[in-house]
């Protein structure tokens, strides 16, 4: 019994180290005083303020925009690329397997800055399609390395007894390839998302005027304090995520007791 | 009767890279029979059945299926249908959409899709599961499902690359039978890929017996295991004890030999053998008959080993601290370990051939 209570402990500690701050930042959100480190009255002040914060309504809807269309896109493009690595031969294909894992590892800061110049050498205006593109370019690798869990000898053999039985290239695909790698997509493609959602580094070096997000807009505000209306804002966000997340996980795990019925 | 040929291989060739596979196979194969290739891994033959099936193609050769040349057909074109080795079912797939797979391919309308399946699946003895996912099937079921997702198709030919591996040496023995019943029905060709002898010997109408991508030996399992051909069918075939002999004489058909430190043995053959010509001799366990007492033109040996199986015992006789023979009886009491006994053979079984 004693064992069990110790255990029980531990896990609240654990969940409590990790969950606190988040926990005192979404309260603090809610608090009519400017400080915070006093608690006052309860208020929905700093809510209504962001609405009336065009800058802020800016950035936001600037970040949507980029996690969004990046997401499409790199999902989309990882997608073929998974495939196409699985699939086919050709000259170099171990070297290209592992190059994909060199963005996921190298520091944001050395990428930011590789994009940077980049961006310079080929007299691209620093705006919003030149974070577009970095967030493309930083989230495909962790689009493929997640759908390449899905695709196994096993699904070679799965191709083959389609083709056998009469199925084109296409329908092979649609039918059979495509409800194989869908976790990979849909994990894929939620990283894509948050990653891109919550970038600051890589979004610092390649925005130009007129082209701030939220993490960047946060960033800049926070030099200076942080205020309440900073803490109602990062919880709007942590709202999204957590939306995104859990209604994710409920059609999966839908999905995978329709499976089991 | 007349056998139309359903299935023919003219000089095919596979290489993977520099690798040949499958040197110059040339194989007709009937309407209606189920034959086996059968052969150790790497043999070459689940090659051929993907040749047959178009899932890879000839280097050079023709392949034809019914009188056509399929050479350069499509494997989605082509009337035949394979199982395979680890079934490949659809994972995402129900029992009814897996089976209805190919038909839905090859757009047949949704009534005859449903009355074609719902017959399959009675020949399968799957009524019943037509909603389950494949991993909520057993193996034996899932087994049934692969078979019926190839069968409804209507195949001229099909193909099974070792669909029997996977499964337990129960369930296994009642597949074999199930399968002859489904290919008796339907009364379609089976090609069947195995390395497990006993499976090609108790389901084929003839076998196959590959060796570093050529035919050893093609005939009935009868023919090729109580004539093999050469050394290695006889080896693959079952057991058999191979000794090395020399023709001392021949007279009328009967070849007298000389084997084991000049012992002689005299055997009825109709191939022709020339004196002092280096044979091997090929002797079924079960044609070695031990004896406790002595009779006349015997053999001595002693019993070294023994090991018990159910319905018989080998016996392990060392002949001159020398030789070793293999030997199978149905009745053990009368040996034990260590024991002298004289054996006599059966003759009639017993096989020559050229060195």
């Amino acid at each position: 019994m004693k064992n069990k209570f110790l255990n029980n402990l531990f896990v609240i500690l654990v969940f409590l180290f990790l969950y606190l701050p988040i926990i005192v930042l979404i309260i603090y959100s809610f608090n009519s005083s400017q400080m915070n480190i006093i608690f006052e009255n309860w208020t929905f002040d700093w809510y209504k303020e962001i609405l009336h914060n065009s800058d802020l309504i800016e950035a936001f809807s600037n970040t949507l925009l980029v996690a969004v269309i990046s997401t499409v896109t790199s999902t989309i493009l990882g997608t073929i690329s998974a495939y196409g690595l699985y699939k086919y031969e050709f000259p170099f294909k171990k070297l290209i397997n592992g190059l994909i894992y060199i963005p996921i590892v190298i520091p944001e800061i050395v990428l930011g800055i590789s994009l940077l110049s980049i961006y310079t050498l080929m007299k691209l205006q620093l705006s919003l399609v030149t974070i577009i593109l970095s967030h493309i370019a930083f989230s495909i690798p962790f689009v493929i390395v997640s759908i390449r869990s899905n695709l196994t000898s096993q699904t070679k053999v799965l191709e083959e007894a389609a083709k056998d039985l009469g199925a084109s290239p296409f329908k092979t695909f649609t039918k059979i390839i495509l409800p194989t790698i869908m976790p990979g997509i849909v994990s894929g493609a939620t990283l894509a998302f948050t990653l891109s959602l919550d970038d600051v580094v890589i979004s610092y070096f390649t925005s130009g005027p007129g082209s701030l997000t939220l993490p960047l807009y946060i960033y800049s505000v926070i030099k200076t304090g942080i205020t309440p209306d900073v803490n109602a804002l990062t919880t709007i966000m942590l709202l999204v995520t957590f939306t995104i997340l859990i209604s994710i996980t409920i059609i999966q795990s839908r999905k995978i007791r329709k499976e089991a019925l | 009767m007349e056998k139309n040929v359903i299935v023919k291989l003219s000089n095919v060739t596979k290489k993977f890279d520099d690798t040949t596979v499958i040197k110059d196979f040339s194989l007709d194969i009937y309407e209606g029979e189920f034959i086996t290739l059968l052969g150790a891994s790497g043999c070459g033959k689940t090659t051929v059945l993907k040749i047959i099936s178009g899932l890879e193609d000839a280097t050079t050769g023709k392949v034809f299926i019914a009188n056509k040349d399929v050479t350069n057909v499509d494997a989605t074109k082509r009337e035949v249908n394979t199982i395979f080795q680890n079934f490949a079912l659809f994972p995402k797939m129900t029992v009814f959409e897996n089976i209805s797979f190919g038909l839905q391919m090859k757009k047949v309308p949704k009534p005859e899709i449903e009355q074609r399946v719902k017959k399959v699946i009675d020949l399968v003895k799957l009524k019943g599961f037509e909603n389950r996912y494949p991993h909520e099937l057993s193996g034996g079921q899932q087994q049934r499902v692969a078979i019926a997702r190839g069968v409804v198709m209507n195949p001229k030919v099909l193909l099974l690359d070792e669909s029997l591996c996977s499964l337990d040496l129960k369930l296994k023995k009642n597949m074999q039978v199930e399968l002859k019943r489904i290919q008796k029905e339907l009364g379609i060709t089976f090609i069947y890929v195995t390395h497990a002898q006993d499976e090609a010997l108790s389901m084929s109408d003839r076998i196959a017996i590959m060796n570093q991508g050529v035919i050893e030996q093609l005939g009935t399992p009868q023919e090729v295991y109580s004539h093999p051909k050469s050394v290695f069918v006889a080896d693959f075939i079952g057991e058999a004890n191979i000794l090395d002999a020399e023709v001392v004489n021949i007279k009328d058909n009967i070849l007298t030999l000389s084997f084991m430190n000049n012992k002689e043995i005299s055997i009825k053959t109709n191939k022709s053998f020339n004196k002092n010509d280096l044979v091997k001799i090929i002797i079924r366990p079960e044609d070695v008959f031990p004896q406790i007492k002595e009779v006349k033109n015997s053999i001595h040996g002693k019993i070294i080993d023994s090991t018990y199986s159910g319905y018989n015992t080998k016996l392990y006789i060392n002949i001159d601290d020398q030789y070793t023979l293999k030997s199978t009886i149905s009745d053990i009491n009368d040996f034990k370990d260590g024991q002298d006994v004289y054996i006599t053979f059966d003759k009639e079984d017993i096989e020559v051939l050229k060195k």
